[in-house]
């Protein structure tokens, strides 16, 4: 038997590879793909097994040989926010280590030190009112409704900037702001202009927070066979779609009850 | 054709914003508009055809994701950075307010038959993307070495 020990490389290794899922965990990646990039990373070591497991909310890794030993890592992963640009970043450091362009201290550093990608905080507002303007314009609105989806819009990004500093369950903000939404919008064409259609304003403003990603996800997960993060996904999606739609329903209400009041 | 390219204007400008707040990478922006705007104009396009509403969904929805997949192999990047941004004006949102529409004026005929509907539609997105990962897996095994 020439039983060797643990060289530092080896952790370093499960690290990088823990460090990769993590990132594209948290951006909102399919756990197929962060499943495939820690698999392949950990490939190279050459240890006789290595498996990971990865659920929507963490990540397990082992590193397994009888010459060396074992390394286990365990990621909890919380606080999720989706960032397409970091999933392709990462990805593509851990495609350049696998194919042997990067060493393994540089693609640590280059992880470790990974600038998110971000936009200016007036240009992601100025999106925000625009995307909402936009779907009400093509689900056949016109200026005044465009208009009220653009004021809409404030409340995404008063929810977002309220999210980020309290750091609850997003559930609470989605309700809030669809409730915002609709009340805002119903008020509109009750108090000032009784022609506004509803429909394209309330469908366009809620655009930017339906669950387009967690059912993207949840599909692609569930029919890789990934049962576990499928469903979880499939229900995040529901679940988000559901907050919206109480968000709806409350805010029409309410403002219809306020108004018959006085 | 000058109703079609309203929507592919309005349908990519809608997306492209939305994929900034998704934090797409600035050289990829205009790609993942381009991949909505055409599942939008398609749909729309086939809505006034008159052919079974479904079958547009799905026809829109298999295009956005084959064109997400073919831009994905050229740029050498993940699939999502396109799909999700390119499938999210197919998401029935309209169906969803229906719902709650007919739910709050007490019409639960509409409100179930709207809720079919949308169920109907997210299936048909999940379908053409089932379909599309397919295909792309079996050109993968037979394509390599």
């Amino acid at each position: 038997m020439d039983q060797k020990s643990l060289l530092p490389e080896h952790y370093l290794l499960a690290d990088t590879a823990a460090l990769a899922g993590e990132i594209m965990l948290l951006a909102g990646a399919e756990t197929t793909r962060v499943e495939d990039t820690i698999r392949r990373i950990l490939k190279t070591s050459g240890f006789e097994r290595c498996e990971v497991f990865v659920v929507t909310t963490g990540i397990m890794l082992t590193l397994e040989d009888w010459r060396y030993g074992t390394i286990s890592l365990n990621r909890r992963v919380e606080e999720k926010q989706t960032n397409l640009g970091n999933i392709d970043k990462a990805n593509s450091i851990s495609r350049q280590f696998c194919s042997g362009q990067l060493s393994l201290q540089e693609t640590y550093h280059q992880l470790k030190d990974m600038k998110p990608v971000t936009y200016p905080g007036w240009l992601v507002s100025l999106s925000i009112i625009l995307t909402a303007a936009c779907f009400t314009l093509i689900l056949k609105g016109g200026l005044i409704e465009c208009l009220t989806a653009a004021f809409n819009g404030i409340y995404f990004i008063l929810a977002r900037i309220a999210n980020r500093k309290l750091r609850l369950n997003s559930f609470v903000f989605n309700m809030a702001a669809s409730f915002l939404m609709a009340f805002t919008t119903m008020l509109v064409q009750s108090v000032f202009y009784p022609p506004l259609e509803l429909e394209p304003v309330i469908a366009g403003s809620i655009m930017a927070l339906l669950p387009g990603v967690a059912m993207t996800n949840g599909i692609r997960d569930t029919l890789e066979g990934n049962y576990m993060s499928g469903s979880a996904r499939m229900i995040e999606a529901f679940v988000i779609a559901v907050s919206l739609a109480l968000g709806i329903g409350v805010g029409l209400s309410a403002c219809r009850i306020l108004l018959d009041a006085f | 054709m000058l109703f079609l390219l309203f929507h592919a204007l309005g349908s990519f400008v809608a997306v492209l914003t939305l994929s900034l707040i998704f934090c797409v990478p600035k050289h990829f922006l205009i790609y993942s508009g381009i991949v909505g705007s055409i599942g939008w104009t398609i749909y729309i396009g086939l809505m006034e055809t008159g052919l079974n509403e479904m079958l547009n969904m799905f026809t829109a929805a298999l295009l956005v994701a084959v064109i997400s997949h073919l831009f994905a192999r050229i740029f050498k990047a993940p699939v999502t950075v396109f799909l999700i941004p390119g499938i999210l004006p197919l998401v029935p949102g309209v169906g969803m307010y229906r719902i709650i529409y007919y739910i709050l004026q007490e019409n639960s005929t509409m409100a179930g038959y709207y809720f079919l509907y949308t169920l109907q539609m997210a299936g048909m997105i999940a379908i053409a993307i089932f379909i599309t990962d397919t295909f792309f897996k079996i050109w993968n095994k037979t394509h390599q070495g």
